[in-house]
């Protein structure tokens, strides 16, 4: 309900800014990469503790995202954004495992357990909405609100094995669900050429989570994690290359 | 500047930190139709001060109960080397996803619901007051069922709380074990580990 709520409230101030508007904005491709930074429960470590288990946490690491997004302007400022952007968060770290392992020792009361992971988050969203453009001299200022889908490509995977129990091993599987997601954003272009461009961008993502599978669970125990919630924050920099007459 | 996060595989082993010592099992019952009517039995074996067993005490193991009647039960689990004692029970409760409680009245003439291999495992011996083998004689007239459940998705006895019921005149003993069952759980004897194997004298007259 709160992300809706921000991701219509930053639509409407979109459309309400339309009417500052002076300058034409042009119609562009770019392409960018930089640094994407995990928040809330997707970036914490927390286990939990006995029978109040931290299902949400993800563990998620600072990794990177590269893609490519575009603006067509069907009014002087306001156009319609599209975005295709890859994104890895990394996986469970040695210490991250360790600490997994022992959340798995005490809740099922085991002398040890072992755990074993592989893998990393890895995804590529597709994102629709409104960009807000305001041009000044050789700089354009964007902010939008985008929607779309999340494709997860994987998710880190983790095997529990508990004492010497090698027939019901405990597995949190590779993700390759999709879910719904939301985006806003700034940023800025700078016109090196008529043509061609600077862009600097910052783009916080969130997502209520992709479903995760989990195999051999007999017993309710431990932390199992049935969804992933996803955000982060992107800082980008890339081309850009207007389309078109200005 | 791009940070790659690495991705590698990783193992470790995490061993437990502590454990709570079962020192003591407390079988407290209340007849049905009459309240006043409330045995209890105790096993206890305490530990040295170096954490060594000591002798098993059995001097309060036994339980005595009315002919054809109807006991509810309680089992209590203490940990007498902690101060204030530690009651183990709320412990098992909270863990009740992967324990179960097994009871076998001896001698019986039905399955075994504990198994015994004696003689084939001359190891295979029964805990204390109870004898291995169990000499010849009439069954103990006496039914256990276990009233309370665990919390998973498909609901397995967990056996803290039971009814008692009992039938004729008969004498013998009563065996419980607790099975440690993590993630295997799945209402037999058979998977996991035992946590506790104690035994009473029981009469029922």
């Amino acid at each position: 309900m709160k992300t809706k709520s921000i991701f219509f409230s930053a639509t409407f101030f979109l459309i309400a800014m339309t009417s500052y508007a002076q300058n034409k904005a042009s119609n562009y491709i770019g392409f960018s990469a930089g640094v994407s930074t995990p928040l809330g429960d997707f970036s914490k470590t927390g286990t939990g503790s006995l029978n109040n288990w931290n299902n949400n946490s993800g563990f998620a690491k600072t990794g990177f995202a590269f893609g490519v997004e575009g603006a067509y302007y069907f009014l002087p400022k306001l156009g319609l954004a599209g975005t295709l952007y890859y994104s890895n968060h990394g996986g469970f770290s040695k210490a991250d495992a360790s600490k997994l392992g022992d959340s798995y020792t005490d809740a099922f009361g085991v002398d040890e357990s072992t755990v074993k992971t592989s893998g990393s988050y890895s995804s590529i969203n597709a994102m629709l909405g409104p960009q807000l453009s305001f041009p000044i001299n050789k700089l354009t200022i964007d902010v939008r609100a985008l929607g779309g889908i999340i494709q997860s490509l994987s998710t880190p995977e983790m095997t529990v094995q508990l004492e010497d129990n090698t027939s019901t091993l405990l597995k949190q599987k590779s993700s390759t669900a999709s879910a719904f997601g939301w985006q806003v954003g700034a940023g800025l272009r700078y016109a090196m050429t008529s043509k061609l461009g600077l862009m600097f961008r910052a783009d916080y993502f969130n997502s209520d989570g992709i479903k995760i599978k989990n195999e051999n669970r007999s017993n309710n125990a431990g932390r199992m994690v049935t969804k992933q919630p996803m955000s982060w924050i992107n800082a980008s920099v890339g081309l850009v290359f207007s389309l078109g007459e200005k | 500047m791009i940070i790659f996060s690495c991705n590698k595989d990783e193992q470790v082993v995490a061993p437990t930190i502590s454990n709570e010592a079962l020192t003591t099992v407390q079988l407290q019952l209340v007849n049905v139709a009459d309240g006043t009517d409330k045995p209890t039995a105790q096993w206890e074996q305490l530990l040295d001060n170096n954490g060594n067993p000591l002798p098993v005490d059995v001097s309060e193991a036994n339980l005595n109960l009315k002919a054809n009647a109807t006991y509810t039960a309680k089992l209590v689990l203490l940990d007498k080397t902690q101060s204030p004692v530690f009651n183990v029970s709320d412990e098992i409760k909270e863990r009740a996803n992967y324990h179960l409680f097994f009871y076998q009245p001896l001698p019986t003439d039905q399955p075994l619901v504990i198994p015994n291999n004696y003689p084939t495992d001359q190891n295979d011996i029964y805990p204390e007051p109870i004898p291995t083998p169990i000499p010849a004689g009439s069954n103990l007239n006496l039914s256990i069922v276990i009233t309370d459940h665990d919390n998973n998705s498909q609901q397995y006895p967990l056996g803290l709380e039971t009814k008692f019921t009992t039938a004729a005149a008969s004498s013998g003993w009563l065996r419980i074990v607790l099975r440690h069952q993590p993630n295997v759980k799945n209402g037999t004897y058979a998977p996991g580990s035992t946590d506790l194997d104690v035994g009473f004298n029981v009469k029922i007259q």
